[in-house]
């Protein structure tokens, strides 16, 4: 629809314009665009080198290294992942990394890229072209292939703090929606942005040395989303889980983790709310609104 | 199904007792709820959790099923028990010395100077006995080095609280102490 509009639109513009224009005047307009077109396939290449992590499965022998290509950046995207996946379709086809929505929403490119946990698809290929960037996978995950790192246990642990709502009044469910509070719904901002990447976590040294019992800064912050949560009634029980010393408290507030959010988020903080949570410091709110009002 | 992780569980208690003991003198006297059973159950639960967690794991990655994987550790018996209070009494005593460090140096009192000397000991323990479980992992050096690194922090607080005291009680005091210190280049001019 939109592209038959469009065409529509732009036949009618060029109508009007050659009624208005004289021919020689068009053809002006054409040599410039020409000439502009020309100058981007004419320039001098501009070659960026990308120093790539690599690691292949198929041969357990030999050793993790690091494979440079060179991209002419005048005939490449500008983010890092558009480099990656031209190097892809035409240079090396055997490079491996996730990719989905291009734009920073599905969290699947997410990879250290010049030494910071970030998404390849909204970090712009550095233009300093003397230097080579570098890209690894996430630190200290186990890898599955050159920069796929291997996310079961990050999903694992999520799985573990119950990430839905939970309440111990169900009657019906999909009958009626639960009420909240302009106010209620507004602590649930810049919590429930989160993408899950795992650049956080992958960038937390805590997370490095105890991944296996400490849950890390990404699903500590759900964890966090779902427990001040006006609508959900089991934050007691989801607090119980989190005592022991490992869960939360391998947190030494390095706060790597909100300074490398790719989204902007603040883990940090949300992990120090868990606590103060947990240590009888603050409460959690009573809802706004009678949440179950309309549930009758 | 229950009854079988109690009785796990309750296996796992002298290991706990165990670790909680290495882990720290203050934690070891910390509270006897660590042992409710109401916590040892969420404890079983968290124990068929893992266990589910590592068949989808596996199944999930058949390739590479030859290396050491994070998921496959079984959850260490220090996972289990209450962090709160402690974490409690850490925040307590760090916000203290806020007051009480200015007040050891210019009250030069005994009681204050003891007072900062035991809560200065139990800062410090706890802080290094943090670094022993971030890079001292068992999973990485070894379960004897862990040991016998609590054993030397254990040595090295008890050894540092001992000479505070004897500040206190023989010397000069802490605050004194750190003044004179202050002094040493002055006295040489």
């Amino acid at each position: 629809m939109m592209d038959l509009n469009s065409n529509e639109r732009e036949k009618s513009m060029t109508q009007t314009m050659a009624t208005i224009f004289p021919r020689s005047c068009r053809s002006a307009v054409n040599q410039v665009r020409a000439f502009h077109a020309s100058s981007v396939q004419n320039a001098e290449a501009r070659l960026k080198t990308f120093a790539v992590y690599r690691w292949n499965p198929d041969q357990p022998n030999e050793k993790p290294y690091m494979k440079e290509y060179k991209v002419d950046l005048n005939t490449c995207g500008p983010m890092v992942l558009d480099a990656l996946i031209k190097i892809k379709n035409e240079i090396d086809p055997t490079l491996t990394f996730r990719r989905s929505c291009r734009e920073g929403i599905c969290g699947s490119c997410a990879m250290n890229i010049g030494g910071t946990n970030t998404l390849a698809c909204i970090s712009k290929i550095d233009s300093n072209l003397n230097k080579a960037s570098k890209i690894y996978p996430l630190p200290h995950m186990y890898v599955v292939k050159d920069l796929v790192p291997d996310m079961n246990n990050f999903y694992n642990q999520y799985r573990s703090i119950q990430p839905w709502l939970q309440r111990n009044d169900v009657k019906e469910i999909g009958h009626q929606q639960y009420l909240q509070s302009v106010d209620d719904r507004k602590k649930l901002d810049g919590l429930y942005e989160c993408i899950l990447c795992a650049c956080c976590s992958t960038s937390c040294p805590s997370y490095w040395w105890n991944g296996d019992k400490y849950l890390g800064p990404a699903v500590l912050m759900q964890a966090y989303r779902w427990i001040i949560d006006s609508r959900d009634t089991q934050a007691k029980e989801r607090l119980e889980k989190l005592r022991d010393p490992y869960s939360v408290y391998r947190c030494h507030t390095i706060m790597n983790c909100t300074k490398t959010c790719p989204k902007g988020l603040n883990p940090g903080r949300a992990i120090a709310e868990i606590k103060k949570l947990l240590g009888n410091v603050i409460e959690k709110e009573k809802p706004g609104l009678n949440t179950t009002a309309l549930q009758n | 199904m229950a009854s079988f992780h109690l009785m796990r569980s309750i296996r796992h208690l002298p290991a706990a007792f165990v670790k909680q003991g290495q882990l720290s003198f203050a934690r070891s006297c910390i509270p006897a709820e660590l042992f409710r059973p109401a916590l040892i159950l969420s404890d079983a639960k968290y124990n068929t959790m893992t266990s589910s967690v590592k068949d989808g794991f596996k199944r999930n990655l058949p390739q590479i099923s030859s290396m050491p994987m994070i998921a496959n550790q079984s959850r260490l018996a220090s996972t289990v028990g209450d962090h709160v209070r402690l974490w409690q009494l850490e925040r307590t005593i760090a916000a203290s010395f806020i007051g009480l460090l200015p007040a050891c140096i210019i009250l030069e009192n005994a009681i204050v100077d003891g007072l900062f000397g035991i809560l200065l000991v139990m800062h410090s323990h706890w802080g290094l006995e943090a670094l022993i479980l971030d890079y001292a992992r068992p999973a990485v050096v070894g379960t004897l080095l862990p040991k016998v690194l609590n054993f030397l922090l254990n040595l090295i607080s008890a050894a540092t609280l001992a000479g505070l005291l004897v500040l206190v009680y023989n010397g000069p005091g802490i605050g004194k102490s750190i003044k004179s210190a202050w002094a040493i280049g002055k006295e040489e001019k």
